[in-house]
């Protein structure tokens, strides 16, 4: 049996045939193909493929694996596996066939863009994928969902179409079209193309200025489904592909302009992520400022940072998908996700508060969970940068990437006081009514990836990841024992709780007693959304804060804006009378028109003068 | 009896002009329908006939087909292609204006016209011959005038007279490029002219008739004004086959016959980049269903000029694929288009809406013909729009290749803000699909536009150049 083969083929036939099937039998057939596709994976570590298929003469579609691919499509299937294990209720509004159907054929083309070693497979995977999330996000959610769609579309194809254009212009610039050997093109003397590869990536990242329809779409979108898209699929394609150029078809030293753009993707959605009070959205840019993480780990062209910023890829879509989990279980059971409206929700749901505690420490990079270990990694291989180029954009973006990481640990302590630490919970639900062990399961899996990919990340994560890039050989200068910290965290949880258990009281509860007066000393606490509002408020953030809110940050804005003004103008001189060549001819024919019949006024005088100036005429006509 | 390939072509003008002269004379209109879609159906499987003879190779001598020991036909990959593409979509078109203009006085004339429009078509198209190509295209341009005054409303004749007057302008001056041809090198037989020199005076005289008849700027302004025509009618001659004639000849004279130099060509790309970026931004504004398909027709016919100017093997193949892919998709937004102002009667984008709810098949036939359009991949557009710009960039021409993905991203923009206003967002009319046959036409090409784009190397392999 051809393995790699069914990894496509297999989620493709799912994602036709969910289209017919009934509705209860959805979700077993999709646990159970999901979960072959991830054994189908897995069994592509042990064996090499190399197949080609013939379609178009030229760009036959030639398929094979090595470790970098076959790692690549365990990710994409392994939380397509989780995901599907999550939705069993989903909050898909009764759209289970095309959620689950959109699920499989994402994922059948997310594995054929990784595995083709042809340029034009890859870009039109590619760009299927792009069409497919534009479905998803128009046809899983309400009706009204459009315009987030249609931004969403409009978004990633234009980077798609930097990436046609690139593509093409690698292949007519190489004369190949498979990419098997590496090109090891110099990024100074082929910029346009490096540009519009790496423009490509970034889109699909949704890194700054490409991020805005992230938020919106995540909003309306059912939390799972963003997980998927946005927390999971998004992110590994787009690191391929950024791996891809970097690495295999040119050769990246430093890059400052991309690592610039990497920090201010931090910055800018992470002060952006500070000031939500949607959950949802919070939570999306969050994924956006992880991006730039990567992206710089990357650009720094060192081998720690190509190592790191994968592995950052990794961690963070193991938490963000958790994050993205959590709220949809949130959202369950509070029916909204408004963070302004305490919720108080730890007792409701224990499980849910644990992985979501896991879950914003990884993110926030606090040791020893998984998010520290690759972002220790990136703060290396700029040190490493700074030294090599004595850049002082290099210290910039260190600083960018310690503060970003600062103000994620800040958000999420917003988030978790909001959600589970504070105010009153309404609803009288049963914890095991709302956190299903399908539920669990799958954040589950996903929270003791956070501690494992942190603990043992030198065993084996990294070791494994820099196989994936073709490093072999790497040090890193800053190494640090992991599993002593994580022993030590421990021990001190276990003094901290003894010590609270034994030596300290616990505050004695008695009704207040208010002269018939309404009770208002519990409405004293401060909602969580009011913790930065001192940033919101300080000179020069208030500024960054008040463009957002008039949408000038937005791209997509600025763009359909000036290309509005532009077609107002076209149209103003389009209609101007000397370039409508109808209406100049209709009017020189009208004047000639005119002038004759003034010429012939019917007095003899007049055409007998006409007579003589003709004969006039040919007599001149007749000496020359 | 021997058949030979100038028998069946001369079979397929017989039958069509048959169909023609019952179309008109019959005083039962349902006669007049049967006998068009007979002579159309019994025209194309000539073609068909003619087209498996070719690419079987059955008969060898197929560049200039000979009758009577006079040049009349000229018979390439070209020819073929751009005739089945008529003849299927004009077929179709017939079929879906069974139920379009069923309610309608003067059917007659409508099916004889759009019965001698196909005629005219295919004699241009296979006319090896620039006097008989001539006459041909004339007879298009009256049958379009008669087509798109087809109402005899006041509004509507004074529109089909500025179309008839601008095509006419331009084959005018196209005439004029054909006599100084003929006193140069005392042909016209398009064999016999086959790589020889062309002037640049000349070139343009017969570039003007070209972009008049395929609406390039500056000669743009009459293509949206006849939208006034019936839906069927703006279909047949907007999306597949009357501005077609202009590139058709384009190809044919251009690239297949004559040696055109360095600064016409250079000097005709400026027309069809700025043609692609000003229909585009046009359409982005319009807010008549009509005129925007019209502004997008015009836009994207520039691209197939685009393939052709560039003039290498892949943009060539590109063009002639993206006639195709363009008609196919192209007909399917208007014929769509026309479900829509059929049932609702109104065609102002910014009354309608919810469309989807009440005419799902029409929406999703509509969303995939214009993410052909657009060139998204898997769908035919991707094709000729890939090879167009691949041939762009070999020959070092980038900056095309921007203008050219510049006009696509418009074209995403305006058919996206079309298909939303008009499918999508809060329902305004509770009217549904009703006529089955309108809406088995639209199927039947967005299946095509799926399938070409699926498997295009069933077409690709056909362009032989």
């Amino acid at each position: 049996m051809n393995y790699l083969l069914l990894t496509i083929l297999l989620p493709l036939t799912l994602g036709v045939l969910n289209l017919f099937f009934k509705k209860t039998k959805n979700y077993w057939i999709s646990v159970v193909g999901s979960f072959l596709c991830l054994v189908s994976a897995f069994y592509l570590l042990f064996s090499k493929y190399e197949i080609v298929l013939p379609w178009v003469k030229q760009f036959d579609i030639a398929l094979s694996n090595d470790l970098t691919s076959t790692i690549n499509v365990i990710l994409c299937c392994f939380f397509t596996f989780i995901i599907v294990i999550f939705s069993k209720e989903l909050v898909s509004y009764g759209k289970e066939n095309t959620y689950f159907s959109f699920i499989f054929l994402i994922l059948s083309f997310s594995n054929l863009l990784i595995f083709s070693k042809n340029l034009l497979i890859i870009l039109i995977s590619w760009e299927i994928l792009g069409l497919i999330i534009y479905l998803m996000i128009r046809f899983v959610t309400q009706e009204d969902n459009y315009k987030v769609a249609t931004k969403s579309l409009v978004t990633i194809a234009i980077t798609d179409f930097c990436l046609f254009v690139g593509i093409i212009l690698l292949i007519v610039k190489t004369g190949r079209y498979i990419l098997t050997e590496s090109f090891n093109l110099d990024v100074t003397n082929n910029s346009l193309i490096f540009t519009l590869l790496i423009i490509a990536a970034l889109g699909k990242l949704g890194s700054v200025p490409f991020h805005n329809w992230i938020p919106e779409a995540s909003c309306s979108l059912p939390a799972n489904v963003s997980a998927y898209v946005v927390g999971a699929i998004d992110k590994i394609i787009g690191i391929y592909w950024f791996v891809r150029v970097t690495k295999d078809i040119f050769v990246l030293k430093t890059h400052l302009f991309l690592m610039f753009l990497g920090a201010l993707t931090i910055l800018i959605a992470v002060f952006m992520a500070l000031h939500q009070h949607n959950l949802k959205k919070l939570l999306s840019y969050h994924a956006i400022s992880q991006v730039g993480y990567m992206i710089v780990g990357i650009s720094t062209g060192t081998t720690i940072g190509m190592i790191a910023g994968v592995f950052h890829m990794i961690n963070n879509i193991i938490y963000k998908t958790l994050l993205f989990l959590s709220a949809d279980m949130v959202e369950k059971n509070a029916e909204d996700v408004e963070l302004s409206k305490p919720k108080n929700l730890s007792k409701v749901l224990p499980y849910t508060f644990l992985f979501t505690l896991i879950a914003a420490v990884s993110i926030a990079g606090i040791p020893p969970f998984n998010g520290f270990v690759s972002k220790w990694m990136i703060y290396q291989s700029l040190i490493l940068s700074i030294g090599s180029t004595k850049s002082v954009v290099v210290m910039f973006v260190l600083i960018s990437a310690i503060f970003g990481s600062a103000l994620t640990l800040a958000s999420f302590v917003k988030v978790l006081h909001s959600l589970f630490l504070s105010g009153t919970q309404k609803n009288e639900i049963s914890p095991r009514k709302i956190e299903k062990f399908n539920c669990i399961l799958s954040m589950g899996m996903l929270s003791i990836l956070c501690v494992i990919f942190g603990v043992f990340a030198y065993e084996v994560p990294i070791s494994l990841v820099s196989k994936m890039v073709n490093i072999y050989s790497f040090k890193l200068s800053g190494e640090w024992n992991a599993k002593v910290a994580f022993y030590l965290l421990i021990t001190g949880l276990i003094i901290g709780s003894l010590i609270y258990m034994l030596f300290v009281d616990k505050p004695r509860k008695v009704k207040v007693y208010m002269l018939g007066e309404e009770n208002k000393l519990n409405n004293t606490t401060i909602p969580a959304t009011d913790f930065y509002l001192t940033i919101v408020e300080t000179y020069p953030f208030y500024i960054l804060y008040n463009f957002a809110q008039q949408r000038l940050l937005d791209f997509y804005n600025w763009f359909y804006g000036i290309l509005s003004l532009l077609a107002s103008l076209v149209k103003t001189v389009i209609q101007l009378e000397f370039l409508d060549v109808y209406l100049l001819g209709k009017k020189l024919i009208f004047k000639t028109g005119d002038f004759l019949s003034k010429l012939h006024n019917g007095n003899l005088h007049s055409y007998i003068s006409w007579v003589f100036l003709g004969i006039l005429i040919l007599i001149i006509l007749f000496i020359f | 009896m021997i058949i030979t390939n100038s028998f069946i072509i001369l079979f397929s003008f017989s039958v069509l002009l048959v169909g023609t002269f019952l179309a008109r004379i019959s005083t039962y209109e349902k006669i007049s329908r049967i006998s068009s879609l007979i002579a159309l159906v019994l025209g194309l499987f000539g073609i068909i006939s003619l087209s498996f003879r070719y690419f079987s190779n059955i008969e060898s001598d197929f560049l200039m087909l000979k009758f009577k020991n006079w040049d009349i036909f000229i018979l390439d990959s070209y020819a073929l292609i751009m005739a089945l593409t008529s003849i299927i979509i004009a077929t179709l078109i017939v079929i879906y204006s069974f139920d379009y203009m069923s309610h309608y006085e003067n059917q007659s004339i409508y099916y004889f016209y759009v019965t001698l429009f196909v005629t005219s078509m295919l004699g241009l198209t296979f006319s090896g011959n620039l006097i008989i190509m001539y006459i041909c295209w004339e007879l298009t341009s009256i049958c379009s005038w008669q087509l798109i005054g087809f109402y005899r409303g006041n509004v509507h004749l004074s529109k089909a007279n500025k179309s008839f007057l601008m095509t006419l302008l331009g084959s005018a001056l196209m005439l004029v490029g054909i006599c100084i041809l003929y006193v140069e090198y005392g042909s016209a037989n398009i064999y016999e002219l086959k790589n020889k020199q062309i002037s640049d005076t000349t070139a343009l005289f017969l570039l003007s008739g070209m972009i008049a008849k395929s609406a390039q700027f500056p000669f743009h302004v009459w293509l949206p004004e006849a939208g006034v025509a019936p839906t069927p009618v703006t279909a047949l001659l907007h999306a597949a086959v009357l501005v077609k004639i202009g590139i058709y000849s384009f190809g044919r004279i251009f690239n297949f016959t004559f040696e055109i130099s360095q600064r016409f060509q250079e000097f005709t790309l400026v027309i069809f980049l700025s043609t692609i970026l000003i229909a585009g931004f046009m359409a982005l504004i319009e807010t008549d269903i009509k005129r925007i398909l019209a502004y997008s027709t015009i836009s994207q016919l520039s691209y197939v000029f685009l393939g052709f100017v560039i003039n290498i093997t892949d943009s060539i193949k590109g063009a002639i694929f993206y006639i195709l892919s363009h008609a196919l998709s192209k007909a399917g937004l208007f014929l769509s288009a026309g479900i829509v102002e059929h049932n609702v009667n109104e065609r102002d984008i910014s009354k309608l809406g919810g469309l989807i709810q009440t005419m799902p098949v029409t929406s999703i036939c509509f969303l995939i013909c214009s993410f052909s359009i657009i060139g998204f991949p898997i769908f035919s557009g991707f094709w000729g729009k890939f090879f167009i710009l691949k041939g762009a960039l070999e020959t070092q021409r980038i900056f095309v290749a921007f203008v050219a993905v510049a006009g696509s991203i418009l074209t995403l923009l305006y058919l996206m803000r079309l298909y939303n206003s008009v499918f999508l967002g809060k329902k305004k009319f509770e009217i549904k699909e009703k006529t089955l046959s309108m809406v088995l036409v639209i199927v039947l090409l967005t299946l095509f536009s799926v399938v070409v784009g699926l498997f295009p190397e069933m077409i690709l392999k056909l362009i032989k150049i």
